[in-house]
């Protein structure tokens, strides 16, 4: 006799529905597992086998063949279990199966029959929805977060034999309900802008950058909040939408780490890999990839501390992504796109010894701080809008009593800064001040006489690259539009030169 | 460059020291004489070590390298000159151990000009360097060379400085000329080479070994008439410049400095010694006689010539570069007020960025 049984996969972060289907015939006994399926896939046969046993049912000694449709991608992961028991019991004749078309079945089974959770429930709940499944049985563990989905039904189930039941009629299902996203708007980020104190610029340049979605530097010594402002950034960008937070859920649901997201879903992720961080697990890969650092950090921030020790040519990986907002991976299963449109916030230490130009405390010789800085990989310098010095905060700063702007109040004035974004780039397929491409850049940032003046003596005084040039003016818009300024005003462009690349020349007259 | 060819290769020598060498030329009365002994009259000078001999003899049987080492002089556009020519440096003759020969790329020094040396720490400070580069624009406005040793920090600032001053200056080397040490120095390097000269007693090829540097520091002294030492730690290479320059019967100067500061220890005991306090330039440039007329483009700013918001920005500035914050705080000052004013500072050049948004004063 033959059944089927629906379920799914995952393949990059998206999720594709896959059938079981078992087709059992008189013959020499046997059990073929057929559809390029990996060796965990195939370690089913033995679990089903007991779970089967225990579940109170005995097969026949048949000729077994089942099949995992479409036959031409890989399956992994164990998910598969609960379908094929079903199948097989099915093909068998012990279940009817006939009532459930529209309903999907996924989950691990341990030899006792109990059903055990499984990774990228997420995509795999939502590609169901797509195709139009109705219900979809998960273990009960996996059930809140298959919950999020809004219009499939949910029932979460705890082994073999109940889902037996539930099929059979014998039982209920615990449905779940979807509510998760909407009602959690805890706060957005560890820390609050108002705990920082002092460093009134660099406080000032995250607010910048994080109006424009620019990429930002600090630049300060050991201890300086450096750490604490990155922290606080997620905190003073504008809300995630719902499909920005579904998008991101799916992304942790495929790496295993759904849980951390479970009650944060409205929170900007975070990601501070360590410099130590291999190419793979920065941007993602593996044989059968799974998603980088830059995937996780999804619509939030990506914070490299101590960028001068990084592997520059981990760093070369970063290239695409902040291009094109999404990591390509070709492997020879497949090509896989994750996305990863991050905003990157890098720190380093001036020097070597870190307090380079406190002369005071700076112990390093000029050819010490010329080798330190050599150390930055410059096609990511080059990648990066603003540049911000966060040197050493004094005491009466640090025991100050004075009020410091709440991220709250910040991010109002960035969620200001982003509508003007929205209505000015109506139509473009660019959204933020960051992404203006070249062409653009005159349609857009209207520059008043002044602010021209200003910049072109920049231009010549410090020596300025067309690159540069044109970043200034990128990041002028975005402090003109913190103001609420259409143009780009003398002040706006005076500000923004405090911003400009370490690269670049100092102001020197006349030499 | 009409040399002889056995002094050429002599003067390539490099293990020999021209103590040395001066003294087989006073036994054997010419090099051509010196590259035609043969082993056994080279064993028998027993006031060399046994190496040296070795080295000798090396040279003279060699037939290879020293057309090699000749052949980069000639590249390298340098000229040696030798104890006894009429054009080394009169100055040296009176130095207890003067150089066998002077390997030079550019020019001599004049002999009638005054030529004072500015030498200091490496790990200087702004403050150091803003003096050291000072003190050489005003002898360069006046016409008196500016001797030093092209090392990091005042060295390199003294030669900046009198090169602002479209003055001569001059570098004494602890290597081969055609070797530009400190590497970062390689603009400063050629226009030395153009405007004035590089000097060494190293042959071409010779690398900056530390044990060359307190041999050339007493050519340093040697060529000058004065010596100024401007910033020394406790135990500075700068100090045994002082000695020699004491030794050569110099006038020494060194700028005091603070009680607190590691950079001026070396100083304030060369002033305990004796030496005398360069609490002025315009009381230094009397002393050597000269009569201060400023010349140039530039009039010299005065504090009192600022507008008053110029003049409190300027006020909270000192030598240590100071961050924009703090220059705000201090000044209690709106944001474009304080940018604007350090535009206005920059532009008549009273100010000058040191690293991205520090800034500090830029000259006395």
């Amino acid at each position: 006799m033959y059944s089927s049984v629906a379920t799914a996969a995952v393949h990059g972060i998206g999720g594709m529905i896959v059938h079981v289907e078992t087709d059992v015939c008189n013959g020499m006994p046997d059990f073929e597992m057929v559809g390029i399926l990996s060796s965990e896939v195939r370690e089913a046969k033995a679990r089903i086998r007991s779970a089967i046993r225990n579940a109170a049912f005995t097969l026949p000694a048949k000729k077994v063949t089942v099949n995992l449709y479409p036959a031409d991608i890989r399956k992994s992961g164990t998910g598969f279990d609960l379908p094929m028991a079903l199948s097989v019991l099915a093909a068998n004749g012990f279940l009817n199966m006939s009532q459930r078309e529209q309903t999907l079945f996924l989950g691990e089974i341990t030899l006792s029959g109990e059903l055990r959770p499984i990774h990228g429930i997420l995509p795999m709940i939502l590609a169901a929805r797509e195709a139009g499944y109705t219900c979809a049985v998960v273990p009960k563990e996996n059930a809140g977060e298959a919950g999020i989905v809004q219009g499939i039904k949910i029932c979460g189930a705890i082994s073999l034999a109940q889902v037996v039941a539930w099929l059979n009629g014998t039982e209920q299902l615990e449905t779940i309900p979807a509510d998760v996203i909407t009602k959690t708007q805890r706060k957005q980020a560890a820390i609050d802008f108002s705990e920082i104190n002092g460093q009134r610029f660099l406080r000032r340049a995250c607010e910048v950058a994080a109006a424009g979605m620019h990429n930002m530097m600090m630049i300060g010594p050991p201890g300086s909040g450096k750490t604490m402002a990155a922290r606080a950034l997620p905190g003073i960008l504008p809300p995630l939408r719902e499909e920005e937070q579904i998008e991101i859920a799916k992304i942790y649901s495929v790496s295993g780490r759904f849980a951390e997201r479970r009650d944060r879903m409205s929170e900007r992720p975070f990601q501070s890999p360590h410099f130590s961080v291999t190419r793979t697990a920065l941007v993602g890969g593996g044989r059968y990839p799974s998603p980088g650092q830059i995937s996780l950090a999804h619509k939030g921030i990506l914070f490299l501390d101590e960028l001068t020790e990084y592997d520059k040519s981990v760093l070369e990986q970063l290239r695409q992504p902040l291009e094109e907002r999404r990591i390509h991976l070709v492997r020879a299963s497949g090509s896989y796109t994750f996305p990863s449109d991050f905003m990157l916030v890098a720190a380093m230490n001036p020097c070597s010894c870190g307090y380079y130009p406190d002369l005071e405390r700076c112990t390093c010789t000029q050819s010490d701080i010329q080798r330190h800085l050599a150390k930055i990989s410059r096609p990511l310098l080059d990648r990066i809008d603003l540049f911000v010095e966060a040197p050493r905060v004094s005491y009466r700063e640090l025991v100050s009593l004075s009020e410091n702007e709440s991220s709250e109040t910040i991010r109002s004035r960035v969620i200001g800064a982003h509508n003007l974004q929205k209505e000015r780039y109506l139509g473009e397929t660019f959204s933020y001040n960051s992404r203006i491409p070249q062409d653009k850049l005159k349609t857009y940032c209207i520059m008043t006489p002044e602010a021209e003046r200003m910049l072109a003596r920049a231009f010549d005084d410090l020596d300025l690259s067309a690159r540069g040039y044109h970043r200034l003016i990128r990041v002028a818009r975005s402090v003109a539009d913190l103001d609420s300024s259409r143009e780009i005003k003398g002040i706006h462009m005076q500000e923004t030169l405090l911003y400009r690349s370490i690269n670049d020349r100092l102001w020197r007259k006349g030499l | 460059m009409k040399t002889d060819l056995y002094q050429a290769r002599f003067s390539l020598i490099y293990e020999l020291t021209s103590k040395q060498k001066l003294f087989l030329l006073k036994r054997f009365h010419s090099e051509e004489e010196i590259f035609h002994l043969d082993r056994k009259e080279i064993e028998s000078v027993r006031e060399l070590t046994a190496l040296s001999r070795k080295a000798l003899w090396d040279a003279i049987a060699d037939d290879v390298k020293w057309k090699a080492s000749l052949d980069k002089v000639q590249q390298e556009r340098m000229s040696i000159v030798f104890y006894g020519d009429s054009h080394y440096p009169k100055r040296l003759y009176g130095i207890a151990d003067p150089p066998y020969c002077l390997f030079v790329k550019g020019k001599l020094p004049e002999e009638e000009r005054k030529a004072v040396a500015i030498v200091g720490a490496r790990g200087s400070s702004p403050y150091g360097e803003t003096v050291a580069a000072a003190l050489a624009t005003e002898l360069a406005h006046t016409g008196i060379h500016v001797i030093s040793g092209m090392a990091a920090g005042i060295d390199g600032a003294s030669h900046r400085g009198a090169l602002e001053g479209h003055g001569t200056t001059y570098a004494v080397l602890g290597c081969g000329a055609d070797i530009c040490y400190p590497a970062g120095h390689r603009r400063l390097y050629h226009e030395l080479i153009d405007t004035g000269g590089i000097l060494t007693e190293y042959p071409p090829g010779t690398p900056p070994k530390a044990l060359h540097f307190p041999m050339r520091n007493r050519l340093i002294s040697g060529l000058c008439d004065v010596l100024v030492v401007v910033e020394a730690k406790k135990k500075s290479g700068s100090l045994i410049t002082a000695d020699f320059a004491l030794e050569q019967g110099k006038p020494v100067y060194a700028v005091p400095g603070r009680l607190t500061d590691a950079l001026s220890a070396g100083t304030n005991w060369l002033i305990a010694q004796g030496a005398n306090p360069l609490y002025s330039i315009e009381e230094f440039l009397l002393d050597l006689k000269i009569n201060q007329t400023i010349a140039g483009d530039e009039a010299l700013f005065t504090e009192s010539s600022l507008a008053k918001e110029e003049r409190l920005v300027y006020s909270v500035l000192d030598f240590t570069p100071k961050y924009l914050e703090t220059i705000i705080d201090e000044t209690a000052m709106g944001f474009s007020d304080v940018i604007k004013v350090l535009y206005t500072l920059l532009e008549c050049g009273c100010v000058k960025e040191v690293y991205k948004n520090y800034f500090s004063r830029a000259s006395l």
